[in-house]
């Protein structure tokens, strides 16, 4: 399994198809897939369920413990500007 | 509110805008591309690119000198930001095409990317209220900075092979070379007396291993996180797929649970999400893993089995039925 396919693009192309359907079809397939799933399972609360004895923290997440010029960790963001206007868009 | 000529000339006039927007554009992109094309920076991306895939410094001549020789650098550096400048003074709304990121006493601007390895510029302005650190970051980056102008002290701090760390105070002027080793070495800017402008070559594997965070009196290692940006992205991404209850995710969950190629911190967060969203599914990877011996996460994965099944009374008699 490639990581790809949990990547952050896969994960935002899924959300915002699932935002995109009509509610209609989101109770056809989804409601039916929801249903088949959970009929007659415990649900378990994530919050639940423990950490990793030897897990870390997330990438980045140490750069502000530490004073002074944060220059240990490279995490530049790509700012992506719409640079149409709305009307050229539509 | 003070608003730029060249913007309120814009204001309410979409085409307009829209002309101005791509004539700054082709402006940038014209310089870019004029300077990405000289001989001498296609050298040195073609050696960016052989750096950043593993070669040694040493057989990349072009990369070598701009690291080491001051003349080479500034002259880097000038054909660099020379041309940029000049389309700004006639595109003042101009977007410079380089990565970049501001923060406190801090400017960095990424000129050139490849296989892993960056070409960047760093600008440490002096700060009032700097610190002295008290710890010291250790992550897998090879960095080799000179010094481009300015001057500053800092402080090079070095762990040796039975884990005790040396440090050893610093004076930066131009023409200042440093070599820093992924996970032994770390450099810090302690005291900008003038602006600091360092061009910086960085070097980082496709998997780098754990940043480590080291108290500078005792040396005992205080904290880790995770040195690999896409792992810590795909546990958030497993978290946000959790809780949009995103069920059609749960075969993708399921496999980088299982698979031992996969981030550990990135194969337990996916158990924990498909547990939350298929009980049944995420007690069958559970299964699986506490099946395999050789398996890092086959103990917590025991555990954490025996510990639903006897916790849980439906689950453990779905589970009983299942088998």
């Amino acid at each position: 399994m490639e990581r790809a396919a949990i990547h952050y693009k896969s994960l935002i192309s899924r959300a915002a198809w699932r935002a995109s359907i009509s509610p209609l079809r989101r109770f056809i397939y989804l409601g039916a897939l929801e249903r088949g799933l959970t009929m007659n399972t415990p649900i378990i609360d994530v919050a639940s369920l423990p950490g990793l004895e030897t897990a870390q923290g997330l990438f980045g997440s140490l750069a502000q413990a530490t004073s002074g010029y944060g220059d240990e960790v490279v995490a530049i963001m790509v700012y992506v500007y719409d640079v149409l206007p709305p009307e050229a868009a539509i | 509110m003070h608003v730029h000529p060249a913007i309120a000339a814009l204001r309410g006039t979409t085409a307009s805008q829209r002309r101005a927007v791509a004539a700054n554009k082709a402006a940038m992109e014209q310089a870019h591309k004029a300077w990405l094309d000289r001989a001498d920076i296609c050298r040195v991306r073609e050696e960016l690119s052989r750096y950043g895939s593993g070669a040694e410094l040493e057989a990349c001549e072009a990369l070598r000198s701009l690291t080491h020789d001051h003349a080479r650098a500034v002259a880097f550096v000038e054909a660099l930001i020379g041309p940029t400048l000049g389309v700004l003074k006639t595109h003042p709304l101009g977007e410079t095409p380089y990565r970049f990121k501001v923060s406190q006493g801090l400017a960095t601007v990424q000129v050139l990317d490849a296989s892993g390895a960056t070409l960047s510029l760093l600008a440490y302005e002096p700060l009032e209220d700097a610190q002295a650190p008290q710890s010291a970051l250790f992550s897998d980056r090879d960095i080799n900075d000179i010094v481009v102008s300015g001057s500053a002290h800092g402080v090079v701090h070095t762990l040796g092979e039975a884990g005790a760390m040396s440090s050893r105070p610093m004076h930066l002027a131009p023409g200042d070379c440093l070599a820093t080793k992924a996970r032994i070495g770390v450099r810090r800017i302690l005291r900008v007396e003038r602006t600091l402008l360092l061009l910086q070559l960085a070097r980082e594997p496709q998997r780098p291993r754990p940043v480590r965070e080291i108290a500078l009196g005792t040396g005992v290692e205080l904290r880790t996180a995770s040195g690999d940006k896409s792992a810590s992205q795909a546990v958030m991404a497993l978290s946000v797929l959790g809780a949009l209850k995103d069920y059609g995710a749960l075969n993708v969950m399921h496999a980088a649970a299982l698979n031992r190629d996969e981030d550990p911190d990135v194969r337990w967060e996916a158990v924990r999400q498909t547990l939350g969203l298929g009980a049944m599914r995420g007690l069958e990877a559970l299964d699986t893993l506490a099946r395999r011996e050789d398996d890092p996460l086959s103990a917590p994965a025991l555990a954490l089995r025996d510990q639903l099944l006897a916790t849980q009374p439906d689950l453990r008699a779905l589970w009983k039925e299942s088998a």
